[in-house]
């Protein structure tokens, strides 16, 4: 081991340029997120924009009491959610129950579907799902008399969720497999066999732990920008409710002075959602690196 | 029965690709049928050249490309000041929060300065809007790259005889390529796969492929949004070739 | 005297590493620093070195005021308990790199890197990397390298510290010979005793940012600081146990 020299850090070599560093870090990073949702909160008070007539709550009042932006965000909450877990319980049991096959075909399969950016993904998904796509045309000529469902633009967002969980599945699939051999996982299990476990009792009591365990702090990531997930809902998500971005995007694009001050009020408040996420994220960290 | 489970997966996290090129070679293919009538160039011929996506695929390179190397290089400088930092944790925290952010909306917080300063659809406007999420990002990755070890190599030179200059030329440079190229190729994708930034931003008047992939799908026109789907596919496609000897080594053990 | 550190002061915001701290090695000899870990050994090193700022304080190398000069024109070569070898460069090409910095001709530096390899005994691992070595070729390596370049003076930070205890003791007699050999001067620090009463000519001990430098062995030997005669007691006690 070389001994730490991180406590003499910064005013080893010219402090003043490791200051001016920081300063352009702080410039490039927090400068304008933070200027960014300080215009957007003078907007939605009133205190600026073209409409401003002064501080006002009124904005405010009209967003917190409309039933429909709460429906957006627990719209957003579950997508983001439910997409995780759906892809992290795949990605776990693919790795696990698959493992020797995927060893054989190669993990780039992987990859594949992370080279493909979200605009796209959401264009295949309206191929693949939409009723006049892939699926129906297959289904239809296989059973003439069954009426194919909606899967996009439908009540389930189905469509919406098949598409985020193949953009994160693979990802997911890829940390675990890492996870899998850096851990040892494979060892591990064989030890718990060799003590008398059975292969259910080794999967679920070793395995899956170990690799969920790792994987946590992705996985609370992932969630934060699920929840603003934009292009996938935008062309496969219904028109009422929508996901929040897509929301706060269309009302920032009609030409009413009067929605660009809802769409500030809903910006802050899903800038209070991703800081407590993020929050919530540093917190586990810290607490797991304390344990 | 676990075979045949997996094989259905791959397919169907390939299935995407060969899908997005038969379509564009489609000289037409109507519904309800399960395979097009006829190929034909032509869509491509089309799209390129007369539908300017030759123009988007180079604007798209270049814009990518330039916040790519900018993000890369500062991202660098900076994780090594950083790292040696007595707030590394905070700062890095701070690094993960435009990251996190939709891109649209942070877009759309930061559209007034930028239509006040005049960047508003412009390229060095994108540019630099793109930055703002490449850079923070470049930082995360770069900063466990610089740990005791580097800075003892770096003094080491040093205490040698060499200047700063020649121990980044003679060792950290050369031993950190592997990792400026991953750098490199993770920060072009982000920039490559953006739309919110391009829309909002870009006022669609840059012409990214990202953009043109959704004005096609909103003029209904799958064969011309599948010809650029393929051009965005394509770059992210050749990096994976090129890198999957290093790509199997790390994720097959 | 080769090497004259004179008050040396080294903060670190509020926190005091050296405490106007004299050193003095003389020319061709071995000065062995005993100190716990925490004490500001390596502190003290890399502020010799030019690698940390002094408050205050006088670095003298050969009679010249170097305290204002960047490590890089002191020529006081500082190694590490790691061997820290160049990961991309193979065994040659690590001993020749102070020579390339310097430019010297082609012919010169295979003619004195040969040299050096055939004196350090690893002529046979020329062309190898770094990760096909042993921990003690490693070490040795390092040593290759810093040697080549004729410093006045090394400062070895717990060199042998990462070898297993057999290596140790090689590489310790290996240093013996070596320093001969080439005139070392070099001020070594370790928190091991044996180690330090092998390796030094002359000991001293460290605490809390403040050298003692005793004038004999005996001196070392009686100063409870330095553990010593709890050791001797030890191994008395022991020997009288085996002989009752």
């Amino acid at each position: 081991m070389i001994k730490p020299l991180g406590k003499f850090g910064s005013n080893s070599i010219l402090p003043s340029f490791s200051q001016l560093g920081i300063g352009v870090y702080m410039f490039l990073v927090l400068f304008p997120l933070v200027a960014g949702l300080l215009y957007a909160l003078a907007y939605s008070l009133g205190l600026v924009g073209a409409l401003s007539k002064g501080f006002t709550l009124n904005h405010w009042q009209v967003v917190v009491g409309m039933p429909a932006i709460w429906k957006s965000f627990l719209l957003s909450l579950s997508i983001a959610s439910g997409v995780v877990l759906l892809a992290a319980m795949l990605a776990l049991a693919t790795v696990l129950l698959l493992h020797p096959y995927i060893r054989k075909t190669g993990s780039l399969v992987f990859f594949i579907p992370l080279g493909i950016p979200p605009m796209v993904a959401a264009f295949w998904g309206f191929h693949l799902l939409g009723d006049g796509g892939l699926l129906a045309r297959f289904i239809q000529k296989a059973f003439p008399f069954f009426t194919f469902p909606e899967l996009t633009n439908d009540a389930w967002h189905i469509g919406v969720i098949s598409v985020l969980v193949l953009l994160t599945y693979p990802f997911f699939c890829l940390q675990m497999l890492q996870a899998y051999h850096t851990q040892n996982v494979q060892g591990l299990m064989d030890i718990g066999k060799s003590l008398g476990g059975s292969r259910r009792y080794v999967l679920l009591r070793i395995g899956l732990p170990i690799l969920w365990k790792n994987a946590l702090p992705s996985l609370v990531l992932f969630g934060v920008f699920l929840f603003g997930a934009y292009e996938v809902p935008l062309l496969l998500g219904r028109q009422a409710p929508q996901m929040i971005s897509v929301l706060i995007a269309q009302k920032f694009k009609r030409f009413d002075l009067e929605m660009v001050a809802r769409a500030y009020v809903l910006t802050v408040l899903y800038a209070g959602f991703v800081l407590a996420g993020i929050w919530f994220l540093f917190k586990r960290k810290k607490a797991g690196r304390g344990a | 029965m676990k075979k045949w489970i997996w094989y259905i997966l791959a397919v169907l996290l390939i299935l995407p690709l060969p899908y997005l090129f038969l379509l564009s070679f489609a000289a037409i293919w109507r519904h309800p049928d399960l395979w097009p009538e006829g190929f034909a160039i032509r869509h491509w011929k089309d799209s390129l050249l007369a539908g300017g996506l030759a123009e988007s695929l180079l604007v798209s390179l270049f814009i990518s490309a330039t916040v790519a190397l900018l993000g890369m290089i500062l991202g660098f400088g900076m994780a090594r000041l950083i790292a040696r930092h007595p707030k590394r944790v905070l700062l890095l925290r701070a690094a993960y929060l435009p990251y996190a952010f939709s891109s649209v909306v942070y877009a759309f917080c930061l559209q007034f300065y930028f239509l006040k300063t005049g960047l508003s659809g412009t390229i060095p406007g994108l540019i630099l809007s793109q930055i703002l999420i490449v850079f923070p990002f470049a930082v995360i990755l770069f900063v466990g790259h610089w740990g005791t070890r580097m800075f003892a190599l770096e003094e080491l030179v040093q205490t040698l005889g060499g200047t700063v200059w020649t121990a980044w030329k003679k060792v950290v440079l050369p031993l950190s390529k592997p990792i400026l190229l991953l750098g490199f190729f993770q920060t072009f994708l982000i920039s490559w796969f953006d739309y919110g930034f391009s829309s909002v931003i870009g006022l669609g008047q840059v012409p990214t492929l990202t953009v043109r992939v959704f004005q096609y799908i909103g003029e209904s026109n799958p064969y011309f949004a599948a010809v650029s789907s393929c051009l965005l596919i394509l770059p992210p496609l050749i990096l994976l070739w090129a890198n999957s000897a290093y790509l199997r080594q790390r994720y097959e053990g | 005297m080769v090497l004259e550190g004179k008050q040396l002061e080294l903060r670190y915001g509020t926190e005091q590493v050296l405490h106007g701290l004299d050193v003095a090695l003389e020319k061709e000899q071995v000065l062995a620093i005993l100190g716990r870990s925490g004490c500001g050994k390596t502190s003290l090193l890399k502020a010799i070195a030019g690698l940390l700022p002094l408050a205050s304080g006088q670095v003298l190398l050969n009679g010249v005021d170097v305290s204002n000069l960047p490590a890089n024109q002191r020529g006081i070569v500082y190694l590490y308990q790691e061997a820290l070898l160049f990961p991309h460069l193979n065994v040659f090409e690590n001993i020749a790199f102070g020579l390339r910095i310097r430019r010297e001709p082609e012919d010169e530096i295979r003619n004195r890197v040969s040299n050096m390899l055939e004196n350090l005994d690893l002529k046979s691992q020329q062309n190898k990397m770094p990760e096909q070595l042993s921990g003690g070729q490693k070490q040795r390596v390092a040593f290759g390298r810093a040697l080549i370049i004729q410093p006045p003076v090394l400062l070895l930070d717990e060199p042998f510290g990462n070898l297993d205890v057999e290596t140790r003791s090689d590489m310790q007699q290996f240093f013996k010979t070596v320093a001969a050999q080439f005139q070392i001067s070099a001020l070594f620090v370790t928190h091991d005793l044996k180690e330090a009463l092998i390796m030094g000519d002359q000991l001293g001990y460290m605490d809390r940012g403040v050298l003692d430098v005793f004038p004999d062995k005996e001196a070392f030997y009686s100063d409870p600081r330095t553990g010593m005669q709890g050791e001797m007691d030890f191994w008395e006690g022991l020997r009288k146990d085996k002989k009752s």
